[in-house]
């Protein structure tokens, strides 16, 4: 129980994929011009690598070694053009906003990266575990990240306009250039954070082993 | 060689299994698919047109001679006449496809024969840069193009608004519906008597 609890966590803050491992970057900066194609890409990837996970794991025995990359391929590509159906028939809207980015998944290297780097070795439980951590992990990054961009260069969040008229957006946010630097920020902001966190937790733990030193 | 076979097999079973899902899931969701798109189409024609409630394409719609100038923008029309809940004729919706910055951009243009005017504009599908060029598909861009006359500039920047950062969409648009304009004009002349 408690490994299942550390592998869903893995994903959401020690080995966020995009702020931690730097995987699947094409979609990220990409996709992230606002909150809601963050969170709608991030949802899209996290239903194809929970599915290849899952598959991946039940198979993993009969694919012979040499033919696993191009197995899970097809696995992995199978269920984008699932996704690609199921939205362009239920949701309209979203497949058009997303249409371009969603058989671009297929390549999302966090996709195959988990196939190879865990799914392929864990039983099925696990598996599904880490990749609903990873894919979560994945479209809170996403949508924070689309967030910010879109506060910057439209004044609006979620599509909501946040500030009167006077606001000037900086369209340089939402452009392909904001997608670098909003993303090496948050990246040096998180490594700060990280680091913060763990030098407080190494003090905390010295003290209360002088502490204890003092009280014998 | 003989180590091969295991391999072959593998792929060809997992390739086989995937192809005979998404068949099955295609063949399933096609009909769905294809309703929506009429669905979207059906929802412009209405839209750009006031008082409209049913339509007919008009058969020889993709017949529509192309600007004479050779240089136009559009690459297909369809045509749909519009009537009101008493089938009394209301005007014209025009299916105009053109180049965007990125990819094709569709629109629905409402045209009032009888004044030559614009009646309403809407972006059925685009591929323009998420946040950027994708707001042609916002509201305050394509209300400006309500009630323009047929014969306007439709310059970007000039009578057209443009979308900061987003030029060239603006452009493109404001393009289309000028050489939609110019491509209509003979049947126009037709429809207003």
């Amino acid at each position: 129980m408690m490994k299942l609890w550390t592998d869903f966590l893995r994903g959401l803050w020690k080995e966020n994929p995009t702020f931690r491992l730097l995987i699947g970057m094409c979609p990220t900066l990409a996709v992230t011009t606002s909150a809601a194609n963050g969170l709608a890409m991030g949802l899209a990837t996290s239903f194809v690598l929970i599915c290849s996970s899952t598959i991946v794991s039940l198979v993993k025995s009969v694919i012979p070694k040499k033919v696993r990359i191009p197995s899970y391929t097809i696995i992995i590509a199978t269920f984008v053009t699932i996704a690609d159906l199921v939205l362009a028939a239920n949701m309209p809207e979203m497949h058009k906003v997303l249409g371009l980015f969603i058989p671009l998944i297929v390549v999302n290297c966090l996709i195959l990266g988990r196939a190879e780097a865990y799914a392929n070795k864990a039983p099925v439980h696990y598996a599904i575990a880490d990749a609903v951590g990873m894919g979560l992990g994945f479209t809170w990054a996403l949508t924070l990240l689309g967030g910010v961009r879109e506060v910057l260069g439209m004044g609006s969040l979620f599509g909501h306009a946040l500030f009167g008229a006077n606001f000037t957006p900086w369209v340089i946010a939402i452009l392909p250039p904001g997608a670098f630097i909003t993303l090496g920020i948050m990246v040096g902001g998180m490594n700060q954070l990280t680091a913060y966190l763990d030098q407080r937790k190494k003090t905390s733990t010295r003290r209360t082993v002088s502490g204890s030193s003092v009280a014998q | 060689m003989r180590n091969a076979l295991p391999l072959v097999v593998t792929l060809a079973v997992i390739a086989m299994v995937s192809g005979a899902a998404l068949a099955y899931l295609y063949q399933a969701t096609a009909p769905v698919i294809a309703e929506q798109k009429e669905l979207a189409l059906k929802e412009g024609i209405l839209q750009v047109v006031p008082g409209a409630s049913s339509y007919t394409e008009v058969a020889d719609g993709s017949a529509v001679p192309a600007s004479t100038d050779g240089e136009s923008s559009v690459s297909g029309l369809r045509l749909f006449r519009t009537a009101d809940s008493n089938g009394t004729h209301t005007g014209l919706a025009v299916l105009a496809e053109g180049v965007g910055f990125q990819g094709a951009i569709q629109l629905m243009i409402g045209i009032d024969p009888q004044t030559q005017a614009v009646t309403g504009l809407k972006v059925l599908a685009q591929q323009e840069t998420p946040g950027l060029g994708a707001r042609i598909a916002e509201d305050w861009f394509q209300d400006q193009f309500q009630g323009k006359s047929l014969s306007d500039p439709f310059v970007a920047k000039q009578d057209v608004d443009a979308i900061t950062g987003a030029t060239i969409s603006s452009k493109a648009v404001a393009d289309i519906v000028r050489d939609t304009a110019q491509s209509l004009k003979p049947i126009l002349v037709q429809e207003a008597n």
